[in-house]
């Protein structure tokens, strides 16, 4: 099943210009529920009240505000749409920068990039990414929202990450890690030695997202118009002396192995 | 590997507390339990990587005053109160089943206190298009045993660079199972929730065919301007959101040319909003300050037993916020692990949006797209809902 693009850009870098297609490198498998009324099993529909009064007020009505401590800053339609990114089909490269360089920690929403067209220049780009191993910094104004982005090879494919804006993520690096004594050589060693014990291949594929999977059960027996029940059970144990821990849990793996 | 010592802002101190047994207030781990290596036990609490975001519009009317969103059915005049709300589902065109919430909530895994970490990745096998979210781990020494928490997290991050792999583990988060990957960086240990394998997509399953054979000479052009733009470092700066800077702008504009203000009434305490209270007995702190609080001390503070607001308790501080509840009145809410925290609700507010279940909130949090939902615990959801945002 081929899917469809979201959007179309065009990648610009000193006088190149490569045209692209976005495509959503994730998918939303997640149940959603509607409001339903509850005498009715009809969908709700929404409206806003003024509470005191507890009037609806129309939309021609309504303004949006700034909530601040003291007051609210009003403003309009008009105000707010000049404030708006004006639209674009721009995807501007700030820089090309090492790989590493920008820290997972921005990351939100990654696509797929395919040509638009010139597929000869989306071919030679993407080649040239996954030549250079550098993530292109990239600008870009989508649906009314301005966005800052990845640009990366992925096997091959060029694929363009959203990042987080500043101001929405707590930076590590004015976080100071925990202190305290000189850890024990032999006890990192130790931990070293187990960490290579369960050393592992990385496997998505073998996790499932069993809530997912009863909530689609519970769905799918909804419609057939039957009725569904479940549960499982778990434990746990604490502990003290972890130099011995190590060691055991060392011996233990090593018997396993 | 610890960072050089850079001099720092030092927390601040607690300020004199009027409730000393109500402690400090601020936001709380999302998840808490302990990390199993092999035979030792590490507890941390997880706490979101994320702010909330400073600056957001919400719908007003023309005097500015907030408004709040409810429900109607087709016909109604009259909003629907809460227990005449349910959760449904398209069974066939246009018609509807009720899913309750206890079919929902028998649905949710048993919660588990533990993270059982024996698979140790390569780093560079790790793929970022599975990153979802990032939680930063602290320390709780509160349930560890004699020798605190801080030790077996310091050892663990020590460990975990120098071997230069990641922890792949599972968790149970309100009910489901969450896939993580647990990196070591600068001797802090982060959560990154992963992506389930069948929520991503490949190139193939888009259908997209692998890149052609270049043109070499295209290539070298394409490569040299790309060369052009090189540089070594990334500068946060980048990240800036324009559109939310130029907004900022305004509001400073507006407010030094008094133009379109609408004052807010200072709060009148007395009533028996739990906000109102803690704004005056709690100390309200912020989820920089709590994390370095307890990477410090190896140990999440105990929290006051009402459940946190935003990120500074802001929007508590609003008469509005106590009067724009809710929906209507008594829903039975169902006591999911949650609820239980949260905070009483008052008796003398029938429209009462705490009567709700989280998982009510949430999905009404989710049509209105609010930012942030599924980090929210029930008090923040509420909160949210009732500043129409």
């Amino acid at each position: 099943m081929s899917a469809r693009a979201v959007w179309k850009g065009v990648i610009g870098f000193g006088s190149e210009r490569v045209p692209v297609k976005l495509y959503t490198a994730v998918t939303d498998r997640n149940v959603h529920f509607r409001l339903l009324d509850r005498r009715r099993h009809r969908p709700v529909h929404q409206m806003m009240i003024e509470p005191q009064s507890g009037k609806t007020v129309s939309s021609d009505d309504r303004h949006k505000a700034v909530v601040g401590k003291r007051d609210r800053i009003l403003f309009d339609d008009e105000e707010l749409d000049a404030l708006t990114p004006a639209p674009s089909r721009d995807i501007e490269v700030m820089h090309f920068l090492p790989p590493g360089t920008i820290d997972h920690q921005w990351y939100q929403r990654p696509y797929f990039l395919g040509p638009d067209g010139d597929v000869e220049t989306f071919d030679a780009f993407a080649a040239a990414l996954a030549g250079s191993g550098r993530e292109g910094l990239v600008h870009w104004v989508m649906r009314h929202k301005a966005y800052v982005g990845a640009l990366r090879d992925h096997d091959g494919h060029p694929l363009l990450i959203t990042l987080r804006h500043l101001d929405e993520v707590v930076d590590a690096d004015a976080l100071e890690p925990p202190g305290g004594d000189e850890l024990s050589d032999s006890e990192v060693r130790m931990a070293t030695d187990l960490i290579e014990m369960y050393a592992a291949d990385f496997e998505p594929e073998r996790y499932q997202d069993e809530y997912r999977q009863r909530l689609e059960a519970l769905v799918e027996t909804k419609r057939s118009g039957k009725r569904v029940k479940v549960k499982p059970r778990r434990r746990q144990q604490p502990d003290d002396d972890i130099a011995s821990s190590l060691k055991a849990s060392l011996a233990r793996e090593r018997k396993r192995a | 590997m610890p960072k050089s010592n850079r001099t720092r802002p030092k927390a601040p101190r607690p300020e004199k507390n009027r409730h000393p047994d109500r402690g400090f207030h601020g936001p709380r781990p999302f998840w808490s339990g302990t990390i199993a290596f092999g035979l030792v036990n590490l507890p941390v609490g997880l706490y979101a990587a994320y702010h909330s975001r400073d600056v957001t519009l919400k719908e007003v009317d023309d005097q500015g005053r907030p408004l709040s969103r409810r429900f109607f059915s087709e016909t109604g005049r009259q909003p629907l109160k809460s227990n005449e709300l349910a959760r449904g589902i398209e069974v066939s065109e246009d018609h509807y089943a009720i899913v309750e919430d206890q079919e929902i909530e028998d649905a949710t895994l048993e919660h588990r206190r533990e993270i059982e970490l024996s698979r140790f990745v390569s780093l560079d096998e790790l793929d970022p298009l599975y990153f979802r979210r990032a939680y930063f781990l602290v320390p709780d020494s509160r349930s560890a045993g004699r020798g605190g928490a801080l030790k077996p997290y310091r050892l663990l991050a020590a460990a975990m660079a120098s071997a230069g792999r990641a922890g792949i583990a599972t968790l149970v988060m309100r009910g489901r199972e969450v896939l993580v990957a647990i990196l070591a960086e600068d001797g802090i240990l982060r959560a990154e929730a992963l992506r389930f394998h069948d929520e991503l997509r490949s190139p193939r399953s888009i259908g997209l065919a692998a890149p052609g054979e270049p043109d070499a000479k295209r290539e070298r052009q394409i490569h040299r301007a790309m060369d052009r733009l090189n540089a070594k470092q990334f500068d946060p700066d980048e990240l800036i959101d324009p559109h939310i800077e130029a907004l900022k702008k305004r509001v400073r504009q507006k407010r030094r040319r008094h133009q379109d203000i609408a004052p807010i009434e200072p709060v009148r305490s007395g009533t028996e909003d739990d906000s109102s209270e803690n704004e005056e007995g709690a100390e309200v702190i912020d989820l920089m300050q709590v994390l370095k609080r307890s990477l410090k001390r190896g140990r999440i503070e105990p929290t006051g037993k009402k459940a946190d607001e935003g990120k500074d308790g802001k929007a508590a501080a609003t008469p509005a916020g106590a009067q724009t509840s809710g929906l209507g009145t008594t829903a039975k809410s169902k006591t999911t692990a949650r609820s239980r925290k949260g905070t009483k609700s008052s008796k003398a507010d029938p429209s009462d949006l705490s009567r709700l279940s989280r998982e009510m909130l949430y999905e009404m949090a989710q049509q209105r797209r609010i930012r942030g939902r599924s980090d929210m615990n029930k008090m923040q959801l509420i909160e949210a809902l009732r500043r129409g945002d």
